[in-house]
This record gives C-alpha cells, sequence and structure tokens, in this order.
C-alpha cells in the first residue's frame, strides 16, 4: 500500500533526522519552542489539542514533521479550515514550515498538535512530555502546561521551555 | 484523453456539484446574513420544536427553554480546538454580563450522539460554565435539531486511524425568551462583543 509506504518513509527520515540532530545541536540550538500549552478534558474526552509558538534563528527553514506522545494513541498535526461557516479540521500530511528567521505558530482555531486517543485525563496546571520531530532539527522534547479547557492562550510560563520568550501572543 | 473518460470526469463533476447543492440548501448562505442593531440576522427562518435528552439524562424539548435566553452551540466533546475555543468565549461572555447572565442559558447541543451521551456530556460541560447544558439525542432527533437550525454536520473518517472528528457550522445562536432566534454569531465573535450584544437584547 503506497500510503504505508509513505508514512514508514517518513518515519524512517525522522530517525534519520534524529539521529543526525544529535550530533548536530547548534541546529536544534536553533530553534526555541514559546509556551506550548494545551487544554483540560474530561474523563471521556479523547482528545486533546496543543498549541506553541516555534522560533528559528537560523538561516534555514526547518518543518516539524512529526510529534511523539506517550500521552495518546496517535499524536497528529492538524489545522483547522474555515469553509464559510463550517468547520473542519484536517491531518497537514507535508508537515509545518518553520521559516528561517521566522517562526510558526499553533494556534486555537489554526493549526495545532491533536493527541487522539488520550491514554489519561489532562488535568488543568499539570504539565506532559511530548516529543517534536523536525526535519533538520530532529527530536526537541518540550514540556506542555495544562490551562483551563476554555482558555485561548497559555497563562503564563509553566512549561519549562517558557522561559526562552515572552508571553505567546495572543491567539488572533 | 478518451471520450469515455471525458464523459465519466465530467459525468463525476455533475454528481460532486449536485451533492455540494443539496449540502447546501441545509446551510445559511452568507447572502442569507444581514447585520442590524442586533448582530447578524437572517431571513432564512431557523430554529423551531426539537426534543432531546440533557445532559443530566432528563427528555427536554425547546419549551423547557422558554422564558429565559438561550445561547445555542452545535459542537462535539472530541473537537479539541473550535468547541472549547467557543464555549470558552461563551463563558468569558456570560462572566462579562455579572448579575445579568442569569437571564442566558448556555446550551451545547452535540452532533456526535454516538460518542456524546449524557453522562460524557455531563463531565464536558462542567469544564466550562456551571451552568452550560449539554443536549444529545437520538441519531435522528439531532438530524432534526440540526435541521431545524440549518447546522450542516458531517462524519470525516480517516483511514490513518480508528477516530473520526466532524465538520459541523461554528455558528452561536442567541434565542429570546419565546424561544425565536433574534441574533447569530459567527466563530471568532470577541467575548465582549457577544456580552454587548447580549446586553442590548436583554434591554431591549
Ligand atoms: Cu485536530
Amino acid at each position: 500500500m503506497p500510503l504505508f509506504r509513505k508514512f514508514t518513509a517518513i518515519v524512517f527520515l525522522a530517525l534519520l533526522a534524529g539521529s543526525a540532530a544529535q550530533a548536530d545541536n547548534d541546529v536544534q540550538g536553533e530553534l526555541t519552542i514559546v509556551h506550548p500549552w494545551s487544554r483540560a478534558t474530561a474523563p471521556s474526552q479523547k482528545a486533546g489539542g496543543v498549541f506553541l509558538k516555534i522560533q528559528n534563528a537560523g538561516d534555514q527553514p526547518d518543518r516539524l514533521i512529526a510529534i511523539e506522545s506517550e500521552m495518546a494513541d496517535v499524536a497528529s498535526l492538524h489545522t483547522t479550515i474555515r469553509d464559510g461557516d463550517v468547520m473542519k479540521m484536517r491531518p497537514v500530511k507535508e508537515g509545518i514550515i518553520v521559516p528561517a528567521k521566522g517562526e510558526a505558530e499553533l494556534a486555537p482555531g489554526g493549526q495545532h498538535i491533536m493527541l487522539i486517543g488520550l491514554r489519561e485525563r489532562l488535568v488543568k496546571q499539570t504539565t506532559f512530555p511530548l516529543t517534536l520531530i523536525f526535519e533538520r532539527a530532529g527530536r526537541v522534547e518540550i514540556v506542555a502546561s495544562v490551562e483551563a479547557a476554555g482558555a485561548r492562550a497559555p497563562s503564563g510560563a509553566v512549561g519549562d521551555h517558557g522561559q526562552h520568550g515572552a508571553a505567546a501572543g495572543p491567539a488572533k | 484523453m478518451k471520450k469515455s473518460t471525458r464523459i465519466g470526469i465530467l459525468l463525476a463533476i455533475v454528481v460532486v456539484a449536485v451533492i455540494a447543492g443539496m449540502a447546501q440548501w441545509l446551510v445559511i448562505r452568507n447572502d442569507d446574513i444581514t447585520q442590524n442593531a442586533n448582530g447578524l440576522v437572517t431571513s432564512v427562518e431557523i430554529g423551531g420544536p426539537f426534543s432531546l435528552t440533557d445532559h443530566t439524562g432528563r427528555q427536554v424539548t425547546e419549551k423547557d427553554y422558554l422564558g429565559n435566553f438561550t445561547l445555542v452551540f452545535f459542537g462535539y466533546t472530541f473537537c479539541p480546538d473550535i468547541c472549547p475555543t467557543e464555549l470558552g468565549d461563551i463563558a468569558l461572555a456570560l462572566d462579562e454580563l455579572g448579575d445579568l447572565s442569569l437571564a442566558v442559558t448556555p446550551v451545547m447541543i452535540s452532533i456526535d450522539p454516538e460518542r456524546d451521551t449524557p453522562p460524557v456530556l455531563a463531565e464536558y460541560v462542567s469544564l466550562f460554565h456551571e451552568r452550560l447544558v449539554g443536549l444529545t439525542g437520538t441519531a435522528e432527533q439531532i438530524k432534526d435539531v440540526a435541521d431545524a437550525y440549518r447546522i450542516f454536520f458531517r462524519r470525516v473518517d480517516d483511514p490513518d486511524y480508528s477516530y473520526y472528528l466532524m465538520d459541523h457550522t461554528s455558528f452561536v445562536y442567541l434565542l429570546n425568551p419565546e424561544g425565536d432566534v433574534v441574533s447569530l454569531l459567527r466563530y471568532g465573535t470577541p467575548p465582549e462583543e457577544m456580552a454587548s450584544l447580549i446586553r442590548r437584547q436583554l434591554r431591549s
């Protein structure tokens, strides 16, 4: 099945990128993950979103290609599409580009990391780890903070990467 | 290109267009919506009777909500982005209204009754507002109420995993104490704007 082969190729590339990144700390050092955060869920709610901002200080664009998390059966990149007044959520198959000397934002109403099949409830004021996998920078371990269920933006620097930047911009 | 292929493609386009047209018939189109002092209104007839089950398991109809203003949102609990954002905004708007907010009942009607049973809704609604009502029902009851409110919804399966998502219209409706839809709010309406719109309706 070509889809499966493609998936395997992506995983392989991700692993390759991961091992390369360990040898090349500079590349990884150029990315800053600002305020990764999520929203509290109810016990029977099996999906959650993670939002964050990625700043790239480097001269090369990078691309967020995959997510790993122990929190859920599946962690994937999603985007919300507004089609008139109908809202649709779709996987982002091509990953999320972080331009050179630029940034990418994952915020409510747009791109997000979708945790599908949550294995445990996301409790407000706790944190959980996840791994972002970039094409160039490889694996970046982060800690996301859990905000109120209806939060629009992170409340403050709770995650351990928060100190790298000022408060994430308000969700537009 | 072979002639038969060309005819096939043409046919496919026609079929897709007809299906899209049928879906459009059910929803409120942009040119149906106008703005007046009460916010966005539409000439399309919206609302009507319904029969559903609330998050405590009680059988309810539209009559149970008469006498108070109602804010109605259609969503589902498996949605991690749009629905929590909208419900969070509704809660903020009610907070902003202070005591006046007691004249408004916030309601979320699930367009995913398969997953959103009353116990699931009960856990979910309490995360957003202590008075938020969750409504669900049989597939048929949900289809009826969604049609009455011109809400488009569709299940979307992803071949990569066994979970499904829902596409859905994201309007929030404001109903007066008589149960008439007096305004529609689009996704992204700031909570302060929601609050001032409700305040105006409460005064009129
Ligand atoms: Cu999503």
